[in-house]
């Protein structure tokens, strides 16, 4: 048994020292991927940036949600409206209210935050297929107890990190693409893709579809602006728009699709102490467009002011006595 | 604890070591370490239905004593149908009881009554299909009085949950795992090696093959209306050899794991698509309960002893009840019929076993009417799979209505080859292909590497083995739940 039992041991050793020399010459010849906290890689290079970056105990204002809130805000405009310096963009790729619901937990518990913000469109009330590893999240993004090593231990997935390594590589290098993932000291990315590089079917958009949204995302949105409300966290939630000749060729039923989407949110948030629902205009000029629903770095500060001012403007009628 | 998860990796060695270092003394230490180590890992899924398989075997464990014991006709009688009654009790109601439900309620909407079935919200236990028929086969061994009962009672216990086997076997006898657990073990070098080899290539199998194919067959089977014939003919494809990899794989890594501890369970799988007629591919796929099945059900109702009608009768009988063990639903009884269709003319024909030993025995290569036969068989086997894998007999119907739609057509070709190489690529393919090639290559050991590569020096099997763990590592699929849990 010993024998048996020592070849193994060897074996393994041997396997490790492998694997070793094997993830050694993939991070020198690309980049090192962030731990693989989720499925969503977005995420998982969020995490690390807050994890590197982020040394607050309270953050004021948090920014929450999917790639609507990744590109669409514009950070120096909301700590210019907003006034503080204490503002963090949370929000990765493909974030629906599922998700954010459960962000918002754990960010509060965290940080502590007065102010939420989440832009959203249509798509971000769709089924998820993510899984994220929330059990390993608060000691990665706040207590830091371990070393980021342990996090990759706990989490390791060899075919993970050869596919993720030119990836990392590519999102955190190449800022002439969507992937970009070169965060700004805030953790927002706003897209400056020249527009000789933009993708035809990103550009042409998908279809809508009713089916493409959840019923129970919708009960999210309700559990997200109850949860604000009970905590006492101001909420803006801003809702997108979409390129203009993109919406010029949609189809009755998909802007019917749309518009009963938004007028459902709008009237799920309606009444509610401390939250502010903005809308903006359902179509925008091209121009201001890295595809159908995305915003380039002009059209994300354009976005951002017009919510936050239209935001501001609500409260002080509010206000007034 | 999944075969293929980081707890189990951790549980294993602990097991192994304890068992070899600690309880190696003394056979009893030995069991009963087995035992607990079993019911840990039992519990690891659901411990709430430990209790029920405990309760079921100290169940079979008394009743199996009282019919062995019983002098008189009747009470053995009483004993015996107690034990069938509970047995075959539970897996009704944890099991079937819905489908029955629900099955009547639609048959008798037909009538224009309508009916509210109170179905029950239930979990289904963990292997309680696996662990009822060991429980089944050995009091229904002891009442025709092909075994003694077992005195030991954790000797019995482990018979019935030993934890490779126990939740989706190979279904053991008690006439074959009974002596081997009364037996002292003593530590066997190249049995351990061949038995981590064997885990070796069932984790690839898993990992590799079948949950890639998993991945493929998902994206096809759960929107048949997205692709063309073609590209759905390919979804039947990959499921086929998903649903091999995996119940194989789990297959392998649970007869490896017991070599470790000095103890063999029967073969589950003997390279089935390698068949060259239905009945050959039934006598190596699922072998345990295919045997189960003719040893408990077939020949008791008189095999193929009795005339053309008989015969006929009791194919249909076994099939329909073996899909139907699979699971409460309308797809697998479809299986099982479609599996007898095929079956049966070869029963009638007397060729139903035509072709005992492995196809090729000795040679490279198939010959022409080989390999045709085996393309035949296979083909027969991807089809009937769609009803296994569909969620209703509605996807099914609509699956196949839309496979043979436009099968031939240009634009279905096309679809086909976009979704290769936009979807699934060529490198998993291929790698489906070289599985293959090595399975055939081993088809005449109990798995595909047993031999491999066994009178090479030890670098370059060592670089064979760490050359499979790396394939495991690099290119395992999205993790999926062994399939046959579900049974």
């Amino acid at each position: 048994v010993t024998t048996f039992l020592k070849k193994i041991v060897f074996f393994f050793i041997g396997l490790i020292v492998l694997v070793s020399i094997y993830l050694t010459w993939l991070f020198m010849r690309h980049d090192r991927p962030a731990p693989n906290l989720s499925n969503s890689y977005s995420f998982n290079e969020k995490m690390e940036f807050i994890n590197k970056n982020i040394k607050a105990k309270q953050i004021d204002v948090l920014a929450l949600g999917s790639s609507m809130s990744l590109n669409n805000l514009h950070s120096k405009t909301i700590v210019s409206e907003l006034k503080t310096e204490s503002y963090l963009n949370t929000a990765s790729w493909g974030q629906n209210m599922e998700e954010d619901f459960a962000m918002l937990k754990l960010l509060d518990k965290l940080y502590q935050p007065k102010a939420v913000i989440i832009t959203t469109n249509f798509i971000d009330f769709a089924k998820s297929t993510k899984t994220f590893r929330y059990d390993l999240l608060e000691g990665y993004l706040y207590e830091r107890k371990y070393p980021s090593l342990y996090y990759y231990l706990a989490t390791f997935d060899l075919s993970y990190f050869a596919k993720q390594s030119k990836i990392a590589e590519l999102v955190r290098q190449n800022p002439d693409t969507y992937e970009y993932l070169g965060f700004d000291k805030y953790g927002g990315v706003n897209l400056t893709i020249a527009q000789s590089k933009f993708n035809a079917r990103r550009w042409e958009g998908d279809s809508l579809n009713e089916k493409d949204a959840s019923p129970v995302q919708y009960q999210f949105l309700d559990s997200i602006s109850n949860y604000c409300v009970n905590n006492n966290i101001k909420l803006y939630f801003f809702q997108g728009p979409f390129r203009h000749g993109y919406w010029s060729t949609i189809t009755p039923q998909e802007a019917d699709v749309v518009n009963r989407h938004i007028a459902k949110v709008q009237a799920q948030l309606a009444d509610k102490k401390n939250i502010a629902f903005v809308r903006t205009e359902i179509e925008w000029p091209d121009s201001l467009f890295a595809d159908f629903i995305h915003l380039n770095k002009e059209g994300a500060q354009r976005f951002t002011e017009y919510c936050l001012r239209h935001a501001n403007m609500m409260q002080d009628t509010a206000s007034k006595p | 604890m999944l075969f293929n998860s980081v707890s189990f990796a951790i549980f294993l060695p602990i097991v192994f070591i304890l068992y070899w270092y600690i309880a190696n003394r003394n056979l009893k230490f030995q069991n009963a370490l087995l035992l607990i180590a079993s019911y840990f890992f039992y519990s690891c899924w659901d411990w709430r239905f430990l209790f029920l398989l405990v309760f079921s075997t100290v169940l079979d464990y008394f009743t199996g004593i009282k019919v062995s014991e019983s002098n008189r006709p009747g009470v053995k009688r009483f004993w015996f149908w107690l034990s069938i009654s509970v047995n075959v009790g539970f897996l009704g109601v944890f099991k079937y009881y819905n489908f029955f439900a629900q099955s009547f309620a639609e048959a008798v909407s037909h009538l224009g009554w309508h009916v509210s079935p109170s179905t029950l919200s239930v979990i289904l236990p963990v292997g309680i299909s696996f662990y009822t028929f060991h429980g089944l086969s050995y009091v229904i061994d002891i009442y025709n009085d092909r075994i003694k009962a077992e005195r030991n009672f954790v000797d019995y216990s482990l018979f019935v949950s030993f934890f490779p086997l126990l939740v989706a076997g190979p279904i053991e006898r008690a006439t074959h795992l009974l002596p081997q657990l009364k037996q002292k073990r003593t530590f066997d070098y190249s049995r351990a090696v061949d038995g981590l080899r064997q885990i070796l290539w069932g984790l690839f199998k898993k990992v590799v093959i079948a949950d890639n194919c998993a991945e493929y067959a998902n994206m096809i089977f759960n929107n048949p209306h997205d692709f063309s014939g073609f590209a759905l003919v390919m979804g039947a494809l990959f499921f086929t050899i998903q649903i091999y990899g995996d119940f194989s794989g789990y297959s392998d890594i649970a007869l490896g794991t017991s070599r470790l501890f000095g103890i063999e369970l029967l073969r589950n799988f003997a390279f089935p698509y390698f068949s060259r007629d239905i009945a050959e591919f039934w006598r190596r796929w699922h072998i345990s309960l295919s045997r189960w099945f003719r040893d408990y059900l077939y020949i008791p109702l008189g095999g193929s002893q009795g005339g053309t009608w008989m015969k006929v009768r009791n194919t249909f009988i076994i099939f329909i009840v073996s899909g139907f063990w699979h699971g409460a639903n309308w797809t697998f009884i479809m299986w099982g019929f479609l599996n007898a269709v095929y079956f049966l003319p070869l029963l009638l024909t007397n060729n139903n076993r035509n072709n005992l030993e492995i196809v090729a025995q000795g040679r490279l290569l198939p010959s022409f009417k080989e390999f045709t036969q085996i393309t035949v068989t296979f083909a027969l086997t991807v089809f009937a799979w769609i009803f296994f894998r569909a969620q209703n007999m509605e996807h099914a119907w609509d699956y196949i209505q839309n496979m043979f739609t436009g099968l031939v057509h240009k634009d279905g070709f096309i679809q086909t080859r976009d979704l290769f190489i936009w979807k699934i690529g060529y490198f998993i393919p291929l790698l489906v292909i070289f599985f293959f090639v090595v399975e055939w290559l081993g088809r005449e050991e109990q798995y595909a590497i047993a031999k491999f590569g066994i009178k090479w020096k030890w670098p370059v099997r060592y670089a064979v083995y760490y050359a499979i763990i790396l394939a495991i590592f690099l290119f395992s699929g999205k993790e999926e739940q062994f399939i046959y849990f579900q049974f």
